[in-house]
């Protein structure tokens, strides 16, 4: 039985396509310019080398530059805040030295105006005074200034 | 020329080169076009046409060390079979449907001398799982060895024995079956 079916099957090779379809087909497909694959650096080799190195590159630029753009802003906002406070701290000791430069100015200045004690004065100014004292005493000006103040307050 | 000094030529380009291997497979690759898509004659030579366009194509890429040209063809012949039945939905008028499908081409009935045997083979042939045409067709229509076979189908030599095995138990099982039915219609043709 077997052996009739092979033999049935045998038969179908009398099949065969129309000369003219073969002819017209096979005038279309050689007559089609095969199409040129560009090749960089003309060998597969390095065009897959270069493919590699590309996707390296792609996946190292994966890896490291979203730590740059998307860690930044974080990381910056915490070098800002550690950068702020120290300013302020910079800040505030500033202040404190000047206010304790003011304090002690202030404290010498009220000290020297409170005080009836001459000492603090200078040597050359007091000179100078005592000098222009000297001077309008010397002038006899004083008695007389006198009788016309006692004019007045009679 | 040799298949291997054909491919090595057609490889690099030379189309006198792929003309030859053409000549020598086209006949081979439609009967196995034809075969799998009931009798179809248009649709087998576009199919056909498809296949050698395919593989003109990819000439270049063509691994002549593993699967010989034939098996690779087939290959070819057997997706664009496939991707033919996956967009081409058949539809059937129920008055027509037993006249059509006892027919053959009259293309072909004009050549070749079908007989009602080789007409109920065919339409049993049609019945049977792709797999098993593809084998029954490769290896007793167009006398592929099993390794042939196997590299045309992706399968293992054992596999394709099986499957062989498998394949003209069912046909046979097909035609006892409908025996007499084709009896009555072959009669009518």
């Amino acid at each position: 039985m077997d052996q009739d079916l092979k033999k049935q099957l045998k038969k179908f090779r009398e099949i065969e396509p129309d000369e003219s379809f073969l002819r017209k087909s096979r005038v279309l497909i050689l007559s089609l310019e095969k199409e040129k694959r560009v090749i960089f650096f003309g060998s597969h080799v390095t065009a897959w080398a270069m493919s590699f190195a590309v996707v390296f590159l792609l996946i190292l630029g994966y890896l490291f530059i979203p730590a740059r753009s998307g860690q930044v802003p974080i990381a910056s906002a915490e070098a800002l805040n550690k950068e702020l406070n120290a300013m302020n701290i910079n800040i505030a000791l500033s202040e404190v030295s000047y206010n304790n430069q003011i304090n002690q100015t202030i404290n010498k200045t009220l000290s020297a105006v409170t005080s009836n004690a001459a000492l603090h004065l200078n040597p050359d100014i007091l000179q100078s005074e005592s000098l222009m004292m000297a001077s309008m005493t010397v002038a006899g000006n004083g008695s007389q200034v006198d009788d016309l103040l006692n004019q007045v307050l009679q | 020329m040799e298949d291997d000094k054909l491919l090595k030529k057609a490889k690099k380009g030379e189309g006198v080169a792929f003309g030859e291997l053409y000549d020598k497979y086209a006949p081979k690759v439609y009967r196995y076009v034809f075969l799998k898509l009931n009798g179809k004659k248009s649709d087998a030579e576009d199919l056909t046409h498809e296949v050698f366009l395919s593989a003109w194509k990819n000439m270049e890429n063509f691994d002549d060390r593993g699967v010989p040209f034939m098996s690779y063809l087939y290959k070819v012949a057997r997706n664009a079979v496939i991707d033919h039945w996956r967009t081409v939905r058949p539809t059937y008028d129920i008055e027509t449907i037993a006249e059509e499908r006892f027919s053959v081409d009259p293309d072909i009935a004009g050549k070749i001398d079908f007989d009602s045997d080789m007409i109920a083979v065919k339409e049993c042939l049609s019945k049977l799982e792709p797999v098993y045409q593809d084998v029954l067709i490769m290896k007793f229509i167009e006398d592929f060895s099993n390794r042939e076979v196997a590299r045309a189908l992706e399968k293992s030599e054992g596999a394709v024995r099986v499957i062989q095995h498998r394949a003209l138990k069912q046909l046979r099982k097909e035609i006892e079956k409908h025996g007499s039915r084709f009896k009555k219609t072959t009669e009518e043709i």
